[in-house]
């Protein structure tokens, strides 16, 4: 971890310089820095320095600074940004290229990107505005208009002459070939030009046979296109298969990054957008929800419980049974919802194989709920004394444990089929069903055989 | 969706011909796919048809055979390949980059695989057995020994040339320029050196502050640090600086894929599969999650016994017993939501162990809130039922009372544990998603029942106990 104590000593320096106004060395300082690791530096410096860091180095160094508030994330970076005049975001936006700049305008509050887009170079404001007019999530908000594409009747010379004259253009590592309309014809990579004679035609090298992103195409798809074909960067075209864009590898990571940290918090329940340093209050307000609506279903339970009660109140050592029931469906309901999830994301699972999934996961429930429910069984006789209470307990486990499968498999898989995603609202439902159906089986089994059961008092 | 769709397409064509026996044709229509998609095809075809339809590809086209195999995970890609001579195996494999080359053959049995080995190209053999006796999981271990690098003293127009000749190396983007000895001491991009003049030296177009990872480093920390400084490969040095191997942007994001998988999956209360969902053997499903449940289920064995130390409370006011899932479910949830931000946090690198003290202020906090706020919607629930109906008997003000109070220690307790545990297991050199959400529940629901129980014994004395 070289490069973590590297990073803490360049902090402390950082602090020292700032508290004592040290500005020409600090300059110095930060300049030397990647993007990247400036990130890290200002997302760990108080609020204070590190606007007065940002600032100082913004006037000096405005490509670099909005590089670093880049890597920020666009969140974090269009608070640090909103801190300046309009104007001058205004200027600091055309240092990057525009789908970087897109995703900041967009967190800006609303009358300050307003101003930011209407200051900005009519070209460049018109490329941000058509970004933020594709929907969020998809290839076209994503993509860096910015592609370099060469024209199919171009010879390998020529080609590399229009390389050598277009200094700005993002890592270029294929070269797109487009027809005189600017249909995506091919690709040639930069390699390939190295290799061959410079009067070779590039339609000649070129491969026709290329994988694609349609503007409209959603991001998750796209991670698993260039992730599944090792790609480096995908071309984006729209309805009419003209090139638009292109989306980069390390977009790409920053997408799966994202994709799987939303999967994750949906399935405990937590708010998509947080993250461990987010303001107390707005915490609070991105959790309750989901608490609410787990305590509202937890009523369902209680209700359950409640038509019980005379049950409950001539054998009272039910009330020390029931939450196993209850918990070991929600634990075996969590582990299928977990691998359900996990394998649509991954695009392993679809309704095409869910039959499959749908038989395993009840083998297997079953599987754990009868050797599980043997051991509650022999617990509860040797902890209470009463085999019939064991008997109960073990079929009540049953169950409970196939209904967890069926709901932990069934409900993603619905939520799928419903175009909602199924990391959302699974784990409410299928722990509302578990409880519901374990509290149901469980005291609904004692009513029944109510006779053969020890009594209180 | 069409990529899927066009598989689907290609999968029943391809099965179709392997029916019928149509070789020839089926060699003409595989011919035209994509490795990857050819994987995909392989890993969906019934495993005779899988290792039928390989043969009559590697029979043809060794090499682009290959490529589709390594595309698999490579326990697969392993059990198409077991059942062929050795010699012939040693030939197969011979066409692969060695990282994925290794990556087999560890998989094929260990009398068969040592037996290939030998048979392997003399450079092969070599390289093979550096990248094996690496710890797994780490750069040693991934990266392509085969890297393209120059010596600072060559020019741009030599460089040129020398790219020019290097036919068999995987990938190259960037440039690494290393020292007579072997030292890595900077980088050059492949579109700088078009745009200099041939006579510049190396030395002066190229970058030397470089980032690298040595040989041991973990292979998240690798992915990590590709992510950051958005690198499309990263040079892997030995103890002594020297450049030996490589790995590119593409294996890492098989890494992301790999580890946040693990991640879920241990979140989730199971041991993490190796393989994809659909593939893992019914068994093996059974046996990576019965030991997380049978573990879950002891502990929750002792909520029995909490409740059996309070059988005389529930048998006197049986009402207690109908709350009982309500507030140890709501300690179990927002123990499971806090302990999933922090191992994700852990994860993604953005706080570190030494930020658990600050963690520590903010989840106390927000715990209070949010138990606060759950206990007001408790009471009012049974305030308002109460009207109505007269399922909590006459107390039923006590009963609320005892109900929000405790939901306020239970949440604030949940929060706390749920938020502290993945950074004791950090500290402790464990991986912070061991503790599972099911973990952190069954932990919090034990407590939070003692929780429950001795705030009604101390609010409902003398009246309902």
């Amino acid at each position: 971890m070289a490069q973590q104590r590297r990073l803490d000593l360049v902090l402390d320096s950082v602090k020292r310089l700032l508290r004592i106004g040290a500005t020409a060395n600090l300059l110095n300082l930060l300049q030397k820095q990647h993007p990247a690791d400036l990130a890290q530096i200002f997302s760990e410096l108080p609020d204070k320095d590190r606007e007065a860091a940002f600032s100082l180095l913004a006037d000096r160094n405005g490509r670099l600074a909005m590089e670093a508030v880049s890597e920020l994330g666009p969140e974090a970076g269009a608070g640090l940004l909103a801190t300046r005049p309009a104007e001058e975001i205004a200027r600091l936006a055309q240092e990057i290229p525009s789908d970087d700049a897109a995703a900041l305008i967009d967190y800006l509050p609303e009358e300050l990107s307003t101003a930011v887009l209407d200051l900005m170079r009519p070209k460049e404001s018109g490329v941000v505005e058509n970004l933020l007019e594709y929907a969020e999530q998809t290839a076209g908000r994503i993509m860096n208009p910015h592609v370099f594409a060469l024209n199919e009747d171009m010879t390998v010379g020529e080609a590399i002459a229009e390389i050598q004259g277009n200094r700005d253009v993002e890592m270029v590592f294929y070269l797109y070939v487009v027809d005189e309309r600017r249909h995506l014809v091919g690709v040639v990579s930069l390699r390939r030009l190295l290799l061959v004679s410079p009067e070779t035609p590039l339609k000649r090298i070129m491969t026709a046979d290329l994988i694609s992103a349609r503007v409209d195409m959603d991001q998750e798809e796209v991670a698993r296109l260039v992730a599944a074909y090792n790609l480096l960067a995908i071309p984006v075209t729209d309805e009419e298969n003209k090139l638009v864009g292109i989306i980069t590898v390390d977009d790409v990571i920053d997408v799966m990054k994202e994709e799987a940290t939303e999967d994750i918090y949906r399935l405990a329940g937590v708010g998509v957008d947080e993250r461990v340093f987010t303001p107390a209050g707005e915490s609070l307000r991105k959790r309750l929800p989901w608490l609410g609506v787990q305590l509202l279903t937890s009523f369902a339970a209680v209700a359950v419980v409640a038509v019980f009660l005379p049950t409950i109140a001539r054998v009272s050592a039910l009330a020390m049974f029931m939450p196993i029931v209850v918990w070991m469906g929600g634990n075996a309901a969590t582990q299928t919802l977990t691998v359900i999830v996990r394998g649509i994301a991954l695009g392993e699972l679809s309704w095409s194989n869910s039959r499959k999934a749908l038989t395993k996961e009840i083998l297997v429930g079953v599987g754990n709920g009868v050797a599980l429910g043997l051991v509650a069984a022999l617990v509860a006789v040797l902890v209470h004394g009463d085999p019939v209470m064991g008997l109960l307990l073990g079929a009540a486990m049953i169950i409970n444990l196939f209904v967890a499968a069926a709901a932990g498999t069934l409900i993603p898989l619905g939520l799928r089929a419903a175009n909602v995603d199924p990391a959302l609202a699974s784990s409410i439902f299928v722990t509302a069903v578990t409880d519901v159906f374990g509290f149901a089986s469980f005291l609904g089994l004692a009513t029944l055989f109510l006779r053969y059961l020890a009594q209180t008092g | 969706m069409a990529a899927p769709r066009r598989t689907d397409l290609l999968l029943d064509s391809v099965t179709r011909l392997l029916r019928v026996g149509a070789s020839a044709n089926l060699l003409n229509l595989l011919q035209k796919q994509h490795p990857t998609d050819i994987a995909e095809i392989l890993r969906r075809l019934q495993p005779h048809y899988r290792r039928m339809a390989f043969d009559t590809l590697a029979e043809h086209n060794a090499r682009f055979a290959m490529q589709a195999l390594s595309e698999l995970e490579p326990d697969q890609g392993a059990a198409v390949l077991t059942h062929r001579p050795v010699e012939e195996l040693a030939r197969l494999l011979g066409e692969l980059p060695v990282d994925d080359l290794a990556a087999l053959l560890e998989w094929l049995p260990d009398e068969v695989s040592a037996r290939v080995r030998d048979l392997l190209r003399g450079s092969d053999q070599g390289a093979v057995g550096d990248l094996l006796q690496h710890r797994e999981w780490t750069a040693g271990r991934i990266m392509n020994p085969k890297v393209f690098a120059l010596f600072e003293d060559l020019t741009a127009g030599e460089a040129v040339a020398a790219l020019q000749q290097s036919g068999g190396v995987e990938m190259v983007f960037y440039i690494y320029v290393i020292d007579d000895r072997r030292h890595l001491v900077g980088v050059v991009s492949l579109r700088r050196l078009l745009l200099v003049p041939p006579q510049t030296p190396l030395k002066h177009i190229m970058s030397a502050d470089i980032v690298s990872v040595s040989v041991d480093t973990e292979q998240e920390e690798v992915a990590r640090l590709v992510a950051k400084y958005n690198v499309l490969a990263i040079p892997v040095v030995d103890a002594e600086n020297k450049l030996v191997g490589l790995v590119t942007v593409d294996d890492v994001i098989d890494v992301i894929k790999d580890e946040t998988t693990e991640d879920i999956q241990k979140i989730g209360g199971l041991e993490a599969l190796d393989e994809p969902y659909i593939d893992t053997p019914f068994w093996t499903l059974v046996k990576k999650r019965a030991r997380w449940l049978v573990v879950l289920f002891l502990g929750e064995m002792l909520t029995a016994t909490a409740m059996g130390h309070y059988e005389m409370e529930i048998a006197r006011a049986a009402v207690l017993a109908v709350f009982v899932p309500l507030v140890i479910s709501s300690g179990g949830n927002s123990g499971s939501q806090a302990a999933s931000l922090m191992i994700r946090a852990l994860a993604v690198g953005e706080v570190t162990v030494r930020d658990w003290w600050r963690v520590m202020r903010r989840e106390v906090l927000s715990g209070v809130v949010l138990g606060a706020l759950l206990g007001v919607v408790g009471f009012l629930r049974i305030t308002v039922w109460s009207q109505f109906f007269d399922t909590y008997g006459e107390h039923w003000l006590l009963v609320a009372v005892t109900v929000a109070g405790s939901l306020v220690g239970v949440v604030l307790w949940g929060t706390l544990a749920g938020s502290m545990l993945p950074f004791a297991l950090k500290r402790a050199g464990v991986d912070p998603a061991t503790s599972s959400a099911p973990f952190v529940a069954t932990l919090v629901d034990v407590t939070g029942l003692i929780i429950y129980f001795s705030v009604a014994s101390v609010l409902l004395k003398g009246t309902l106990l």
